[in-house]
């Protein structure tokens, strides 16, 4: 049942009647069924592999805390009988029993993730060096829905609740909600207890406002998954099959168009989760910040997909950097190699695995895994150049200027539509043969310039207009609010025929205009099943 | 402590107004690279050792809330 099915309609529907009808304190309860309702759909037997993460996670972060509990209970005759070694030794002892129940969540965690996503990848890459007829079976596993979204949110949980900064769920019922929370299972945002959890739990009366604003934000990310991701998907999907005759001219377009679809597809579905949720009174974190906007790589990376980076931050690349062989590795090159660069490149480097893990995160093949490495090497050698580009631009007096905003950020996406490139097609060869051809170095038969028209026939003509319209409201809409407006807060403030008629016709464009067509049938999201 | 801690935190980045800034890490003042040299810097100059458990913005986003973070795991030593 995808988000955007007329049947996830009827089922939020449905669910929102039950939910402000009962007695509040059971409205946790009504998210719950349909939570699991929701993921049942996807295959019945799918919700084992939840269910085991749920309950290890539950059972782990309990024992964490109940060791650290006991053990800060018997402190006080502790500091009183044992020598301030004894006792720190003791402490000590005590924060390894908890670590160790972490660990075992984490383990178990990530290891149903790798397991399921990146086995046959390891396997096959182990069968290219085996002789022919002993290669190992793959298992071609399904993956169950929201996989990495739920783990994230399992090892985030238990990690915050063994570094004691928040006491375990004692309800196993509400824990299980937290994890399977049907908005945002399929594609985010990864979620952090403390600020869900309370929501979840918590008693909502239907107000208005909610409702409201819910609805069009719903309708906002259905009109970009539909109007925009979907109608340009052929375009895409053509480009793909016909890479070695399309001209470098057509390549970039089509890559373009990719970066465009992507965009639309996930955070038009991230907006329709929020709001869903919001409609339920529940807020969900918001995933991107206008992420074509930025005026470099790693500002991009602070827009797009906020809370895998967050994760990532949060679980990694912190807890990594201020650890005690960090700090060994850092004293050693401040000592050999100066001031500047033990400032950059150890976490320079850091950042790089960050990236990669990134881009393994994003799919079990070598495109992605470059693709992630492209980005930590732009990230890292910018990060090294960086004192001397702040030198020019002030030099040259060009932070401020318009045009040097506007250059950088053009920047910014044509770098990252190359590494795009790296990861879009099913292999590295036509992955390079695409960008010696945008590149002008490799030749298609045609001229760079050449349209031999093959990408825009593949799709339907009639689809591309709206297309066209919903791309150029989305870059207003992008831009009021890269402004610093709020184009929510200007429709709100318009008198309620208005905004009725906005919704009215934004829905309408929606079932007209959208990919609601006849024949039809709701696509999935881009990101689902990560 | 208080005119150390500022040493550092020019040395980092010299374009911030530290006396009157109070959302370094809430605003994305500092970046995940200037928050890790600046926690490296403190580890050493102070010899202390913060932990992923301090690193909370309510203790990076004001230079007093970075001074009281110091100094309290100095005096915890």
């Amino acid at each position: 049942m995808t988000y955007t099915s007329l049947m996830f309609a009827l089922f939020c529907l449905v669910l929102l009647l039950v939910y402000y009808v009962v007695p509040k304190k059971f409205q946790w309860i009504v998210l719950l069924i349909g939570s699991v309702a929701f993921y049942l759909c996807s295959g019945v037997k799918y919700i084992l592999y939840v269910v085991i993460t749920a309950f290890t996670t539950y059972i782990t972060a309990m024992l964490a805390h109940k060791n650290k509990r006991e053990f800060s209970e018997k402190l006080p005759q502790l500091k009183e009988t044992l020598s301030a070694d004894e006792l720190h030794a003791a402490v000590k002892k005590n924060e390894r029993k908890s670590r160790a129940f972490m660990l075992c969540a984490v383990a178990v965690d990530l290891g149903i993730l790798i397991v399921l996503k990146y086995l046959d990848f390891v396997l096959s890459n182990i069968n290219t060096f085996l002789p022919e007829g002993s290669a190992l079976p793959l298992f071609s596993f399904v993956l169950p829905l929201g996989l990495s979204f739920y783990t994230f949110s399992a090892v985030g949980y238990v990690v915050d609740v063994n570094r004691g900064k928040y006491e375990p769920e004692r309800n196993f019922a509400k824990f299980f909600l937290y994890l399977t929370y049907f908005p945002q299972i399929i594609q985010g945002p990864i979620p952090r207890f403390e600020q869900l959890a309370p929501q979840l739990f918590g008693e909502h009366k239907a107000e208005y406002k909610n409702l409201r604003n819910g609805y069009q934000l719903v309708l906002w990310g259905l009109f970009k998954k539909m109007v925009i991701a979907d109608s340009v998907a052929a375009i895409v999907g053509a480009m793909l099959k016909n890479t070695s005759v399309l001209s470098g001219l057509e390549l970039w377009l089509g890559m373009f168009v990719w970066g465009i679809q992507l965009y639309a597809d996930f955070s038009g579905g991230i907006d329709v989760s929020r709001g869903v949720s919001q409609m339920f009174g529940i807020t969900l974190d918001i995933n991107f910040k206008r992420p074509y906007f930025a005026l470099n790589l790693t500002d991009y990376w602070n827009r797009w997909h906020i809370s895998l980076g967050n994760w990532l931050k949060d679980y990694f690349f912190y807890p990594v950097a201020f650890s005690k062989g960090y700090a060994k590795i850092n004293k050693y090159t401040k000592k050999k190699f100066g001031k500047f660069f033990a400032k950059t490149v150890p976490v320079g480097i850091l950042s790089l695995i960050l990236f990669t893990i990134i881009g393994i995160w994003h799919g079990a093949n070598w495109g992605e895994v470059l693709f992630g490495v492209f980005n930590g090497v732009v990230i890292l050698i910018s990060t090294l150049c960086e004192p001397l580009f702040v030198k020019i631009r002030k030099r040259l007096h060009m932070e401020e200027r318009v045009f040097f905003r506007i250059f950088r950020s053009v920047r910014t996406f044509l770098i990252i539509t190359i590494a795009r490139v790296i990861s879009l097609p099913s292999n590295i060869a036509i992955a390079g043969s695409m960008l010696l051809t945008m590149f002008g170095i490799r030749s298609s038969g045609t001229s760079f310039f050449a349209f031999t028209g093959q990408m825009v026939q593949a799709g339907d003509l009639k689809m591309y207009l709206p297309a066209l319209f919903g791309c150029i409201l989305l870059f207003v809409v992008s831009f009021l609010e890269e402004k610093g407006n709020s184009v929510r807060d200007m429709i709100n403030a318009k008198p309620m025929f208005v905004r009725v008629a906005i919704a009215s016709v934004g829905t309408v464009i929606i079932i007209l205009f959208g990919a609601y067509g006849i024949g039809y049938v709701a696509s999935n999201f881009i990101y689902s099943n990560y | 402590m208080k005119e150390k801690i500022l040493e550092i935190l020019n040395d980092i980045n010299p374009d911030i107004d530290y006396e009157t800034e109070t959302a370094l890490v809430d605003d994305d003042v500092l970046d995940s690279f200037d928050l890790v040299s600046l926690v490296s810097e403190l580890n050493s100059c102070f010899d202390i050792n913060i932990t992923v458990v301090d690193f909370v913005p309510e203790n990076f986003n004001t230079l007093s809330a970075l001074t009281a973070l110091v100094e309290r795991l100095s005096n915890g030593k």
